[in-house]
């Protein structure tokens, strides 16, 4: 398989993985893939994580993308549960916005091709 | 696109962060003049070059204390050029293997052997059509498997033009297939090995050690050391670790604390960049006190310091930038030293020293797990390290990174079973 789309299906289950560690009673998720890049949008609705999680959440999905990190560190995304793994999908993503409100999160991810 | 930075310490312009990083070569440089003559450090390169690279070579024995400085040196800043031209940001990854390159042209890196890994690294990263920003890092530790191209030229061909060129090209396929293998063998230890690329490069060097043994080649196993300059490096480590925490203090505000706990708090596992987390300031902090919390347990060990041991102390320095912290790398070396003096191997000899030094490459196990899975860590790796050097030949220059692969990928799913139990 295409090592892009491993990365890829790798981000997003992290975050579902977080939103279903969080105890999420329904989360959407939704891919597009552009011409020049995919873009990643995860709703998880009652949610039960504390601001100072999303808060963490925040700052780790926005690390700077770091190619070399990826190249060498991509397979870890994906499937734990310690959490440092929310750093290595911000240093795989290129944008990050993640809003909290009313238990409800919202996350869109942003990866150049 | 750029990020917007999240995080609440202070951040520092990438120009800093190369000038820092030149510190440690540029002082080898201008001191290597002092305690060698032009002549001597001419002769010494040539020596360094021309013998083999396998564990342990100590290049201050080979070639003198000057040589050895100007090989570090110049290694040391040609790869920090690279990283300047690529314009890499330098978070605690580059920042680790710059300090890992710096430390092992001490002991089986040297200005000629290392280029072949780099080649094939750039080649693969044509042939995926990758940008080489993307790959030089894991060429920068692939050049682990160094001393493979004089062992393999040296098998087929000694002395001889179709020799060397046989090790060319085995340096150029290793360097090739690193970046897929490294990236594929992570998963085996989930990222509780920092020295991710000694487990890859102790398989490949298995491999084709075992494949060169077939052929009736057997590598003859090295114990070069110098002790004559044990006071001299003390001082000069000691003092390189305190300007580091002393430009960390100023870069972070004038502040030793601040971010500090932050460091602490983290397991340290893969991936685990302190320079974002906690600021650069505060990370320089934490690469000058691991570098004097290794010195410590060198003098406590009453160890001779030498080439392995200058390159394990700057090893954990670089990784303090990307994982290692007092907190998860304490435990691995009280494991290392109770597992000394239990076992039959000698608490002072360099291999028991380097054992715990590089040991620390376990230390997510720790973050992890806490204090006793740590301890076990460090226990189990002394006995396995001591073990698996002659799997490869030495020609590994990462035996401890492959020992602690192998110990990860088991101990962690063991670790596991009884947190479970806890979390039940």
């Amino acid at each position: 398989m295409n090592f892009e789309i491993k990365k890829v299906s790798k981000i997003l289950s992290e975050m579902v993985t977080y939103a279903l560690m969080g105890d999420a009673k329904i989360i959407d998720v939704s891919i597009e893939n552009n011409g020049d890049m995919f873009r990643i949008l995860i709703n998880a609705r009652n949610i039960n994580r504390t601001l100072e999680s999303i808060n963490g959440l925040r700052e780790q999905l926005n690390s700077p993308r770091q190619r070399a990190a990826e190249e060498y560190y991509w397979e870890l995304a994906g499937d734990s549960d310690t959490g440092t793994e929310l750093s290595l999908v911000g240093m795989m993503t290129d944008k990050a916005i993640v809003e909290y409100k009313d238990n409800n999160l919202y996350i869109e991810l942003h990866r150049y091709k | 696109m750029a990020k917007e930075n999240l995080s609440d310490y202070r951040q520092v312009n990438e120009k800093t962060k190369f000038l820092v990083l030149s510190i440690f070569p540029v002082a080898s440089l201008i001191l290597a003049f002092f305690v060698s003559d032009y002549n001597s450090i001419i002769n010494g390169l040539h020596m360094i070059i021309t013998q083999p690279d396998v564990l342990l070579t100590d290049y201050i024995k080979v070639g003198g204390l000057g040589a050895a400085l100007i090989n570090s040196s110049l290694l040391t800043l040609i790869n920090i050029y690279f990283l300047w031209k690529l314009k890499f940001h330098l978070g605690g990854l580059p920042i680790s293997a710059i300090f890992t390159i710096a430390g092992f042209a001490f002991f089986g890196k040297n200005i000629f052997n290392v280029w072949p890994i780099y080649i094939g690294g750039y080649l693969y990263a044509k042939y995926e059509k990758k940008s080489y920003n993307s790959v030089i890092i894991i060429s920068m530790f692939g050049t682990a498997l160094a001393p493979m191209i004089f062992e393999v030229a040296n098998a087929l061909s000694p002395s001889n033009f179709s020799g060397l060129s046989f090790g060319i090209i085995a340096g150029i396929v290793a360097g090739f297939f690193l970046p897929p293998i490294s990236a594929h063998i992570i998963r085996a230890h989930d990222g509780y090995n920092l020295y991710n690329v000694g487990f890859a490069a102790g398989l490949i060097g298995t491999v084709v050690m075992s494949f060169m043994k077939g052929y009736g080649f057997i590598t003859e196993p090295r114990m070069i050391l110098s002790t004559e300059y044990d006071l001299l490096l003390k001082i000069l480590l000691s003092l390189f670790f305190v300007i580091l925490i002393t430009i960390g203090y100023v870069l972070n505000d004038n502040n030793l604390v601040k971010g500090y706990s932050k460091i602490l708090r983290m397991s340290g596992r893969l991936v685990a960049d302190f320079t974002y987390t906690s600021g650069f300031g505060a990370t320089l902090i934490n690469m000058g006190i691991m570098g004097l919390l290794g010195l410590i347990y060198v003098i406590i060990s009453k160890g001779t310091m030498n080439g392995p041991i200058v390159g394990g102390l700057l090893t954990i320095v670089g990784f303090s930038a990307f994982g290692k912290h007092p907190r998860n790398s304490i435990p691995i070396m009280i494991g290392v030293f109770i597992a000394s003096i239990l076992n039959v191997w000698n608490t002072s000899s360099t291999t028991v020293i380097i054992a715990a030094l590089f040991g620390t490459s376990l230390a997510p196990i720790a973050g992890e797990y806490g204090v006793i899975g740590g301890i076990i860590a460090g226990f189990v790796h002394l006995a396995v390290t001591m073990n698996v050097g002659v799997l490869h030949g030495g020609m590994n220059l990462y035996n401890n990174g492959f020992s602690a692969g192998i110990i990860a990928t088991l101990l962690v799913p063991m670790l596991d079973v009884f947190r479970r139990r806890n979390e039940r």
